[in-house]
């Protein structure tokens, strides 16, 4: 059926059900627009505390972010492969590094398994090239004081745990990201393993390469969209540390609250239905008239049109840019794709000296901040710290306890090359099948090693670079005839940017080891340039903002400069990507643009009723 | 509506593409009633689904899973694990002893590793439970079991088990019988939230409930 662009079915239709789209459906709807959002994944089994999904979890072997999401509903081949990419993205020949960073397929997006951080950016984050001379900078109706009105609204939507104190004293004053109105719930009470952390460096002045102890380590507690108390429904938090891949109390916000929230004021979802093209007006391309989907019933398919005022794309920094390449949409700037950034990660492990008794509580709930800006960014990127309390179970699934590798080849000792009769692993494989412990030797060995495991996580800002990008693959296809993204992908061009903060990241990591009096054997540092890395899971960039249309895909209301009715929504629109994690950047965006949108729906259906 | 689209095939199945694979290949199980029924902890609604498990093979032993032998197993897995209070959870070592004898990898390496360990004198109890009498028993254990290649991988299962409710075994859905990695292969519910390690290190199990709010910031008596 073709759609009618005079009589269009919906006001507004958005591609995806993440955070971006549930919050700005949700608005929309409330304010009586017909929305409909089209997710390309199924419906994961939500009752009774979530407990079909933490079977699933328990059930899989290796305990990947993805685990608990399998089922009838739960298509695995429109999925990327959370451990490699392997089977979803593709890279040319020659490649430099692989992109480490994935996402989910689901109604509520990858809410479903992220840890629940909320940190806002930072007033000098959105003016990079002005301040450092690197990077972009944010369009200027797009800064910190345009954008904290819709962070504070976010965070009451969401509903954000943190300390008004702390926010006041530290992120004001020492980096000016002040807050017009308090948390809306208490702080998560800091762990244990925080308290150790803290008492051995808090007010301590680390060096960093640069040469300017400029830097006074302050342990901080991190805001999350998880409830420190009853919150719109939800649960306080009982500490299963298990954010990602499962928050089964619902403690933890996800974009399911606000779908929920969005169909109950009359939103339409269809879910396991995959948009493989954005539909133009036939005559001079200015305006979108709506989407094809083919929707996936079983091992049936069916092709479907449907026609909007508005089409709102929020379908993740890698999803968006193909789909819009895919239409050949919004790409006059020829910037679609383009600029690729996450997060790039540093970790260092280490055996405290006394317990800690890590494996409880939220996965994170401080971190060091310091480094979040200053003059140093003119020579190397800018990072932020996490104290991780699930020990080195970290990288989920590939260490310990629950991993299956018996040697690390990741982390180096810092006095000894690792061996695998020595303690480098922590996992029970290593423990028995490497070290032949049994009886009270190996109680012992689990008591003295799991109790005392600490990891530092840091991750990098990444600079927007036009050769970091997704393109479509020539030669491979999803099931639905879309092509598969192919990525290119390099961490180092960028003068040695990321390489510095690298480095300063390791020094800096020994440095809270030893002021924690660790001794050098137990120290395990990532300390191999870009050998080891993490993604953190944070795709940014691929439909940059900016003020003009030569270089930049969006505005900043987030509507493409190409067509008056086609709004992008998520992390692929951040021109930089500083050290906030995305979420509630990505929510403020989208608040903020709901205005956009209803303005533009209006506009269109006034021309819809003067043409007719 | 404008046509049906054709499903390509193809060639590399994802981890759950995979998972649903083998769930569907898996044989069922036969196992005589012969363990005392089980009580399981919160165990309401069954195992998950089939094609998000790992579905393994079951075999029926060829000797009688009873109250004897899991007696045996029972003191045998405390020489091993070095918890000396798991004859206070007999259905869950019923559960494991079960496992183990049903599973097509371990079931024969039981007997052996049980006859084995029923050969050596008894675990020192108090007053001569010293660290060194221990130790000397201990030392025989590692003699007569941990040094011996046929039965020591049996050995390290009965812990892997205990310690973390997994075998971590080769993954017998892979085709290629010289390409099969191992993997861990979990209980249910109940099994994997008493995992050993996680009431040693006064944690819980990834997922399953910690306590009330706020209770990691306390300190922890083990």
């Amino acid at each position: 059926m073709e759609g009618n662009i005079v009589a269009p079915e919906f006001d507004v239709i958005f591609v995806g059900s993440g955070i971006a789209a549930a919050m700005a459906a949700h608005r929309l709807a409330r304010a009586r627009f017909r929305v409909l959002m089209l997710e390309a994944g199924g419906v994961v089994p939500d009752s009774l505390n979530r407990l079909a999904l933490l079977r699933n979890y328990i059930a899989s072997p290796g305990k990947t972010p993805d685990s608990p999401y399998c089922g009838d509903e739960l298509d695995p081949e429109i999925q990327p492969d959370q451990l490699t990419g392997k089977n979803y993205y593709q890279y040319p020949d020659g490649n430099k590094h692989i992109f480490k960073s994935f996402y989910e397929k689901l109604v509520g997006g990858s809410t479903w398994h992220w840890q629940g951080i909320w940190i806002r950016m930072l007033p000098s984050d959105f003016e990079m090239n002005r301040l450092y001379g690197v990077g972009q900078d944010w369009p200027k109706e797009c800064r910190y004081n345009t954008l904290e009105h819709w962070y504070a609204e976010a965070e009451q939507e969401v509903g954000v745990a943190g300390n008004d104190q702390q926010a006041e004293r530290y992120m004001e004053r020492k980096f000016g990201a002040y807050r017009s109105t308090p948390f809306p719930m208490p702080e998560l009470t800091p762990s244990y393993l925080d308290a150790h952390v803290a008492a051995a460096v808090q007010g301590k002045v680390f060096t960093d390469s640069t040469g300017r102890p400029e830097n006074e380590i302050l342990v901080t507690n991190v805001p999350h969209a998880i409830n420190s108390q009853l919150y719109d429904g939800r649960p306080a938090c009982d500490g299963r540390t298990s954010c990602v891949p499962l928050c089964a109390s619902k403690a933890r916000y996800d974009a399911v609250a606000h779908i929920e929230k969005a169909l109950a004021a009359g939103a339409e979802l269809r879910a396991n239905c995959t948009v493989t093209r954005i539909n133009l007006d036939p005559g001079n391309g200015r305006m979108v008239t709506g989407v094809d989907y083919i929707e996936k019933n079983g091992t049936n398919m069916e092709k479907y049109t449907v026609t909007g005022h508005i089409v709102v794309v929020a379908a993740n920094g890698m999803e968006t840019p193909r789909l819009l390449l895919n239409s050949n949409v919004a790409n006059s700037s020829n910037l679609v794709g383009c600029n690729l950034m996450d997060h790039p990660i540093k970790q260092s492990f280490a055996l405290t000296v006394e317990p800690v008794f890590p494996f409880r509580g939220p996965q994170t709930t401080s971190d060091i901040e310091a480094f979040r800006d200053g003059a140093f960014r003119r020579q190397y990127a800018a990072y932020k710290t996490s104290i991780k309390n699930d020990g080195w179970s970290t990288v989920a699934a590939v260490l310990s306890p629950r991993g299956t590798d018996t040697d690390n080849p990741n982390v180096m000792n810092r006095e000894n090359p690792p061996k695998h009769t020595d303690d480098s692993m922590g996992t029970l494989l290593n423990f028995v099948g490497k070290q032949g412990l049994f009886g009270s030797k190996l109680k012992h060995k689990v008591v003295n090693h799991l109790t005392r495991q600490i990891v530092l996580n840091s991750a990098a800002e990444q600079l927007p670079n036009r050769d970091n990008r997704v393109v479509l693959s020539k030669t491979k296809n999803d099931k639905f005839g879309v092509p598969l993204p192919e990525i290119h992908y390099a961490l180092d061009n960028d003068q040695g940017y990321l390489q510095r903060c690298f480095d300063n990241i390791i020094k800096f990591h020994e440095f809270v080891f030893d002021q924690m009096h660790i001794p050098a054997k137990d120290q395990y540092l990532q300390n191999d340039g870009f050998n080891t890395y993490g993604g953190s899971g944070h795709i940014m960039g691929t439909t940059v903002m900016g003020e003009k249309k030569e270089s930049s895909v969006v505005d900043h209301e987030c509507k493409a400069h190409d067509h008056d009715n086609l709004f992008i929504l998520g992390s692929s629109v951040f021109p930089t990507s500083s050290t906030a994690n995305p979420t509630s950047t990505i929510a403020a965006l989208s608040l903020r643009a709901v205005d956009a949108i209803g303005t533009a729906v209006k506009v269109q259906r006034a021309k819809a009723l003067k043409e007719a | 509506m404008a046509g049906r689209s054709s499903k390509p095939r193809r060639s590399k199945l994802s981890r759950r593409g995979f998972l649903q694979k083998t769930g569907f290949a898996a044989i069922a199980a036969l196992i005589p009633s012969r363990v005392a029924p089980q009580n399981p902890v919160g165990n309401i609604y069954g195992e998950g689904l089939p094609a998000c498990r790992v579905q393994f093979p079951k075999v029926k032993p060829a000797y009688p899973v009873d109250a004897s032998l899991v007696r045996a197993f029972v003191e045998m897995s405390e020489g091993l694990t070095g918890v000396y209070s798991l004859h206070k959870s007999p259905n869950l070592a019923a559960a494991y002893a079960e496992r183990i004898a049903t599973n097509p990898a371990l079931t024969s390496a039981l007997p052996p590793l049980l006859d084995a360990f029923r050969q050596l004198p008894a675990r020192p109890k108090p007053p001569h439970d010293t660290a060194h009498e221990i130790e000397a028993w201990e030392a025989k254990i590692d003699a007569a079991i941990m040094k011996n290649p046929q039965l020591r991988p049996c050995a390290e299962q009965v812990i892997y088990v205990w310690y973390f409710s997994a075998f971590f075994l080769p993954n017998l859905a892979e085709p290629d019988t010289n390409k099969r990695k191992k993997i861990w292969l979990y209980g249910d519910y109940d099994h994997y939230a008493r995992g050993l390690t996680w009431s040693l290190i006064g944690a819980h199990a990834p997922g399953v409930t910690g306590g009330p709010y706020g209770y990691w910031a306390d300190t922890v008596t083990l």
